[in-house]
C-alpha cells in the first residue's frame, strides 16, 4: 500500500510547502509524486493477502484503475499549472492538499474488502471535494455548488451506511467475502436485500444515476471548471469502480433484488440525460448531462457481470475519462480568453488554434463513439457484452449515439465550421503550453488506444 | 502488397501537414501517380484469376474477435479500381483549380485511406470501422467548403448515414452472438451460421438498411439533392463518384449471403420496388430541375436505383452488369459534375436559365459534354450501354412488370440529360456566357480526354471490365 | 468477543426506533428549507444507523459493529465542521442559510 502512502507524504508536504515561501513549487511537487507514485504502483506485485489486517487488497483491476485514477489527478494539475501562470493564488497548497487526500480515498475504493474501508473510502474521497467545489470564496454560483454537493452527498452516504447496517445485521460480518458468500445463498433475508437496496440507491446518488443526478450539472457549472475536471473523471472513475465490485460481489445477477432497479434506472438515465443534454445551451452542463448518460452507459456492463467485463469496464471508462479532460481543458483554456461557456464560445476555436482544436475534436468524436477512437472500441464492448435477449438495451445504446452526435457537433460545428467572427479569432491568446500537452496527450492516447487495445486491456490479465 | 493501398493515403494525409507549402503541389502529383501504379502493381501481380486473388491477414489485438483482412477479387476490384482512378483525377482537378489549401488535400487522402478499406477488408468490423471512417473527411469537405446552407444539410447528411451504419453494426453483432464460442467477425464465419427466418429477415433489413441509405434507395435519399448541390464540386464527386459504390458493393459482398428464406424473398420484392420507384421518381424529378448539380444529383438516384435492383436479382447478368455499371457511372458523373464545375467556374452559374449557346463559344467544352452525355444516357457504343444492357436483360428475367418500369429509364434519362445539353450548350449565347471566359487549360483538356477516353473505349471493349469480374461472380453465384 | 447478554428489549423494537429516526431524517432533508435544519436531519439519520449497529453488535455478539459506530462518528464531526463552514461561507454572502434562495444554478 506504498501509493497510499506516497500520495499522503506528497499531500502533507504540499501543504507544508505552500506555508513555507515555495508556491511555486507546490504544483510541480505534487505532479512529481504522483508520477512517483505511479512508478510504484507499477512496481508493486499484487498482495496475495490483504494489507492493513485483510482490510486492503491490491488485485490487478484494483491496480488498473488506480493507475488511470493517478494520471488523470496529473492530467487535471497540468491543467492546474496553465492557470496558475494567469493567476496569483494564494490558496492553490490547500487546493492541491486537498484533491490529493481525495485521491486517496479513491484508492481505498478501489483496493476495499471490508464495509469499513469502503465506508472510510466514500467518505474521504467526499469530505475534501465539498471544499474544493466551493474553492472560489466570493463566486456565489461555487459557493451553492458546495453546499449542494455537500448536501447530496452525505445524504447519499447516510443512505449507504444505513443499507451497511442492515447487511451488517443479516450476515453478522463486515467482511466483504463473508457478505458476498453470503448474498450467494438461494434464499437470502429481507433484511439483507433491503440493505442491499439501500447501498445501491446511494450508490446511484454518487454516480449520478438518474433520478438522483440533480447535483451533478449543477456542480459541474458552479465549481471552478478545473476541479470540475476532477468530478467529473476521478470522482467518477472511483464511484464507479466501488460500485462494481460490490455489485459483482453481492449478485449472483438472478436473485440480486438490485437487478430490477438497475433496468429501469438505466432507462431513465439514457432517455432523460440524452435528451436533457440535447436542450442545454451550456458546455459545461451539456458535458455534465453527457457525463450522466455514459453513468447509464456503465451501469449497463452490470447487467451480464463476466470475467472479460472488468477489462471492458475499464476501457469504457478510461475512454470517457480522457474524453472528458480533453473538453474541459478547452473549457479552461475558452474561460481564460473571457469566452462564455455556452457553445458560442467554441465559435471560430478551429481556425485560431487550430492543433488544439484538433486535439478537442477527437475527444469530441471519442465520446460520440466514431471509429478509431477508444469510445468507439468502449461503445462496441457494451454491445458485445449486452445478449440479444436484451435487445431494448441495444436500441438504447443505438438510439442516444445517434441523438449524443447533435449534441456534440455543436461544439464541433462551432469550432470549425462557424461563420461567425468570434473573440477566438479576434484575438488568438497563445494556449498555455500545459493545456496543449494535455489535450495533446489525450487525444494521442485515445487513437493510440483506440488502434491497439491491446495495451490496455491485456494490463488486466 | 493490399496493405500498401490502405497506408500509403494515410501516411499521404499526416505527412501533407509537415511539408512546406510550395511542396503541396509536387508531392499530391507524386502521390496520385504513385497510387496509380501501386494499383497497377498489384493488377500485374495477379496470377490466377480464381477467386479471390489475394489474401492478408493483420491481426491487431488479440482482444477483439477481429482483424485486418484484406481480400480482393474480382467483386472488389472494380471498386477499388474506379477509386484509385477517380481520386487521382480528382486531384488533379484540384491542382488545376490551383487550390492551395493542405488540409483539402489530407481530407481526400483520408477518404482514400477509408475507401480502400471499405472496399478490401473482409472483416464486418473492419468494413464497420473503415465506413465510418470514410464519413468524417465529407463531413468535413462538406461543411468547411460547401455552399448555402450548409451546416443543417451536411448534419442531417451524417445523421442519416450513422443512423444507417448503426442499423448494419447491429446486425453483425447479432451474426457474431449466434455464433458458437470462439466465433469471429470474418466475412466467412459471420454468415455461417443458422438462425430463424425471422432473425435472417431482420439481419437483412440491418444491413440494407446501412446500405439503402449510402446508396440512396428510394425513401432513404432525402439527403441526397440537398448534399449533392451544397457541397464544393470534388465533394459531389466523392459522393456520387465513390461512395455511392460503397453501398452497392456492401450488397454484393454484405447482403447477399444473408438472403435466404420465404421471408428475405419478400424482402427482396420490396427492395426491387424500392429501386424502381427510385429510378422513376429520381428520372421525373431530374426533368423539373434547373440547377444542373441537382439535375446530376437526380439522374444519379435515378441509375443507382437500375443498379441495385439489377444486384437484387442475384443473377448472373445482374451482377454483371451492376459491376460493370458502377465502374462506368462512377466515372461519367464525375465527368459530368467536372464540366458543370467548369461551367460554374467560367461563366459565374450553374443554372440553365442563366445559361445557354457555350457551344458556339467553347466548342471543345461542348464535345467532351456531348460525349459524356451521350454515355449517361447509354447510346450503343458507349460506356452506358453494355452495363445497362445487362441490368435491364436481369430484370427481364426477374419478372416482366419491374422491367417494364425499369426500361422507361432509358427514354427518360434521354429526356432530362439532352434537355440539359440543349439548355446549355445550344441556343442563344446568354450575357453570361458572352462575359466569362471561353478557353481551356491544356491540364482541363488532358483531364476531359481521359473520361472521354473511358466513355468511348468501355463502350466498345465492355469486356475489359466484365472479364475481371467474370469468375468471381460465377463462383458467388453457384455457392449461393 | 461480548458476552451473551439476556436481553429484556427484543430487537424488532430497536430496529423499528432507528427505521423511524431514519425516516425522519430522510422527511426533513426532502421537506425543509433550511440547510442548518437539512444539516441536522443528516447527522439524525447517521445517529440511526449508530443505533443499529450497535444493537447488531450487541445482539450478535459481534464488536465490528460497535467500532463501525466511531468510525461514524468520527467521520460525521468531520462532515459538519466542512458543512458548518460552507453554511458560514454562504451565510457571509448571502445573509441566508435558506436553500430556496440558492437557485442560481438551474436544474
Amino acid at each position: 500500500m506504498s501509493v497510499i502512502i506516497v500520495i499522503l507524504l506528497t499531500a502533507i508536504l504540499v501543504l507544508f510547502l505552500h506555508i513555507f515561501e515555495g508556491r511555486q513549487w507546490v504544483n510541480p511537487l505534487a505532479i512529481l509524486g504522483l508520477s512517483l507514485s505511479f512508478i510504484i504502483l507499477c512496481l508493486e506485485n499484487n498482495s496475495l493477502w490483504g494489507d492493513y489486517s485483510s482490510m486492503i487488497y491490491m488485485t490487478q483491476f484494483a491496480k488498473v484503475f488506480t493507475g488511470t485514477a493517478i494520471i488523470f489527478t496529473i492530467l487535471v494539475f497540468f491543467i492546474n499549472q496553465s492557470r496558475l501562470k494567469l493567476e496569483e493564488d494564494t490558496n492553490n497548497g490547500d487546493k492541491l492538499g486537498l484533491v490529493l487526500f481525495s485521491l486517496c480515498g479513491a484508492i481505498l475504493l478501489f483496493t476495499f474488502t471490508n464495509i469499513t474501508m469502503l465506508f472510510l473510502g466514500i467518505e474521504i474521497l467526499s469530505i475534501p471535494l465539498y471544499v474544493i467545489a466551493s474553492s472560489s470564496k466570493h463566486d456565489l454560483h461555487s459557493n451553492e455548488a458546495g453546499l449542494k454537493y455537500f448536501l447530496m452527498g452525505s445524504f447519499a452516504t447516510s443512505i449507504i451506511l444505513f443499507g451497511m447496517a442492515l447487511i451488517f445485521g443479516a450476515t453478522n460480518s463486515l467482511d466483504i467475502m463473508t457478505i458476498s458468500e453470503y448474498f450467494s445463498q438461494a434464499e437470502i433475508s429481507k433484511m439483507a436485500a433491503l440493505g442491499a437496496f439501500f447501498v445501491g440507491i446511494g450508490f446511484f446518488f454518487k454516480v449520478a444515476a438518474i433520478p438522483f443526478h440533480f447535483w451533478t450539472p449543477d456542480v459541474y457549472e458552479g465549481t471552478p471548471s478545473i476541479w470540475a475536471t476532477y468530478f467529473a473523471t476521478v470522482v467518477k472513475i472511483a464511484s464507479f469502480g466501488a460500485f462494481f465490485r460490490l455489485y459483482i460481489l453481492l449478485g449472483n445477477v438472478d436473485n440480486s433484488p438490485l437487478y430490477k432497479v438497475l433496468v429501469l434506472i438505466i432507462i431513465l438515465t439514457v432517455v432523460v440525460g440524452t435528451l436533457t443534454a440535447l436542450v442545454q445551451e451550456n458546455a459545461k452542463r451539456m458535458i455534465a448531462y453527457s457525463s450522466i448518460v455514459n453513468s447509464g452507459f456503465l451501469l449497463m456492463f452490470f447487467l451480464n457481470p463476466s470475467s472479460d467485463i472488468l477489462s471492458y469496464f475499464g476501457l469504457f471508462i478510461l475512454g470517457y475519462g480522457l474524453a472528458t479532460i480533453g473538453i474541459f481543458s478547452a473549457i479552461v483554456y475558452l474561460e481564460s480568453i473571457g469566452n462564455s461557456n455556452g457553445f458560442e464560445g467554441f465559435d471560430g476555436l478551429g481556425r485560431s488554434q487550430p492543433l488544439f482544436s484538433l486535439g478537442v475534436a477527437i475527444c469530441l468524436l471519442s465520446l460520440a463513439g466514431i471509429p478509431l477512437t477508444v469510445g468507439f472500441l468502449g461503445k462496441f464492448y457494451l454491445l458485445m457484452s449486452l445478449s440479444f435477449d436484451q435487445w431494448w438495451m441495444i436500441l438504447l445504446v443505438i438510439a442516444s449515439s445517434i441523438i449524443s452526435i447533435v449534441y456534440y457537433f455543436r461544439i464541433f460545428n462551432g469550432m470549425y465550421f462557424s461563420n461567425k467572427k468570434a473573440s477566438a479569432i479576434v484575438a488568438p491568446e497563445v494556449v498555455s503550453p500545459y493545456l496543449n500537452f494535455v489535450v495533446g496527450f489525450c487525444a494521442l492516447s485515445l487513437i493510440i488506444i483506440g488502434l491497439f487495445p491491446d495495451f490496455y486491456l491485456n494490463i488486466f490479465q | 502488397m493490399l496493405i500498401g493501398l490502405i497506408l500509403f493515403p494515410l501516411i499521404f494525409s499526416l505527412m501533407i501537414f509537415i511539408l512546406p507549402k510550395n511542396l503541396t503541389k509536387y508531392a499530391t502529383i507524386f502521390y496520385s501517380v504513385f497510387s496509380l501504379s501501386w494499383m497497377g502493381m498489384v493488377v500485374k501481380n495477379i496470377s490466377s484469376w480464381t477467386n479471390p486473388f489475394f489474401t492478408e491477414n493483420y491481426v491487431f489485438s488479440s482482444n477483439l474477435p477481429s482483424s485486418l483482412l484484406l481480400v480482393l477479387d474480382g467483386i472488389s476490384l472494380i471498386p477499388i479500381l474506379l477509386t484509385q482512378l477517380l481520386i487521382a483525377l480528382i486531384l488533379w482537378m484540384l491542382l488545376a483549380n490551383q487550390k492551395e489549401d493542405k488540409s483539402t488535400y489530407s481530407l481526400i487522402a483520408l477518404m482514400h485511406f477509408g475507401l480502400n478499406g471499405v472496399f478490401l477488408c473482409a472483416d464486418a468490423l473492419g468494413f464497420y470501422i473503415f465506413w465510418e471512417v470514410t464519413l468524417i473527411p465529407i463531413y468535413f469537405i462538406c461543411a468547411i467548403w460547401g455552399e448555402g446552407k450548409r451546416m443543417p444539410i451536411t448534419l442531417k447528411f451524417f445523421l442519416y448515414t450513422f443512423i444507417g451504419s448503426l442499423c448494419m453494426l447491429v446486425s453483425f453483432l447479432y451474426l457474431y452472438q449466434i455464433q458458437p464460442e470462439g466465433g469471429n467477425f470474418s466475412i466467412a464465419n459471420i454468415f455461417n451460421v443458422d438462425m430463424s427466418a425471422t432473425a435472417r429477415f431482420l439481419v437483412a433489413l440491418g444491413i440494407f438498411i446501412g446500405l439503402a441509405v449510402k446508396i440512396p434507395i428510394f425513401g432513404f435519399h432525402n439527403w441526397q439533392a440537398d448534399t449533392y448541390t451544397s457541397a464544393p464540386f470534388y465533394g459531389s464527386m466523392l459522393l456520387a463518384g465513390i461512395m455511392l459504390k460503397m453501398g452497392l458493393y456492401g450488397m454484393y459482398r454484405w447482403l447477399s449471403p444473408v438472403f435466404a428464406g420465404p421471408l428475405c424473398c419478400d424482402l427482396q420484392w420490396y427492395i426491387i420496388i424500392l429501386c424502381i420507384i427510385g429510378v422513376v421518381y429520381g428520372a421525373i424529378i431530374a426533368i423539373t430541375q434547373t440547377d444542373l448539380k441537382r439535375i446530376l444529383a437526380f439522374s444519379s438516384f435515378s441509375h443507382v436505383g437500375l443498379i441495385a435492383a439489377g444486384i437484387m436479382t442475384f443473377s448472373h447478368s445482374g451482377w454483371q452488369g451492376g459491376l460493370l455499371q458502377m465502374f462506368v457511372h462512377g466515372l461519367n458523373i464525375v465527368g459530368l459534375f467536372y464540366i458543370v464545375n467548369l461551367i460554374e467556374q467560367k461563366y459565374g452559374s450553374r443554372d440553365l436559365n442563366k445559361l445557354g449557346g457555350i457551344a458556339t463559344q467553347n466548342k471543345w467544352l461542348a464535345i467532351y459534354g456531348m460525349i459524356l452525355v451521350l454515355g449517361t444516357t447509354a447510346l450503343p457504343l458507349t460506356n452506358g450501354f453494355p452495363g445497362e444492357f445487362l441490368l435491364l436483360k436481369s430484370m427481364f428475367e426477374y419478372q416482366f412488370l419491374t422491367a417494364l418500369f425499369a426500361g422507361t429509364t432509358i427514354i427518360w434519362c434521354a429526356v432530362y440529360m439532352l434537355r440539359l445539353y440543349q439548355k446549355v450548350f445550344f441556343g442563344e449565347e446568354s450575357k453570361l456566357v458572352l462575359s466569362g471566359d471561353s478557353s481551356l487549360s491544356s491540364i482541363e483538356h488532358f483531364i476531359l480526354i481521359i473520361f472521354v477516353l473511358g466513355v468511348l473505349v468501355l463502350g466498345i471493349f465492355p469486356q475489359l471490365i466484365l472479364g475481371l469480374s467474370e469468375s468471381t461472380v460465377l463462383n458467388y453465384l453457384t455457392q449461393k | 468477543m461480548l458476552m451473551q447478554i439476556n436481553h429484556i428489549v427484543p430487537i424488532e423494537h430497536i430496529i423499528t426506533l432507528s427505521c423511524i429516526l431514519f425516516c425522519i431524517g430522510v422527511m426533513g432533508v426532502l421537506l425543509r428549507r433550511n440547510a442548518i435544519i437539512i444539516l441536522m436531519c443528516i447527522e439524525l439519520m447517521l445517529n440511526a444507523v449508530n443505533i443499529l449497529f450497535a444493537t447488531f453488535s450487541a445482539y450478535n455478539g459481534n464488536p465490528d459493529g460497535q467500532i463501525f459506530v466511531f468510525f461514524i462518528m468520527v467521520v460525521a464531526a468531520a462532515e459538519v465542521a466542512v458543512g458548518l463552514a460552507l453554511l458560514v461561507l454562504i451565510y457571509r454572502n448571502t445573509r441566508s442559510v435558506d436553500v430556496s434562495l440558492l437557485d442560481r444554478l438551474k436544474w
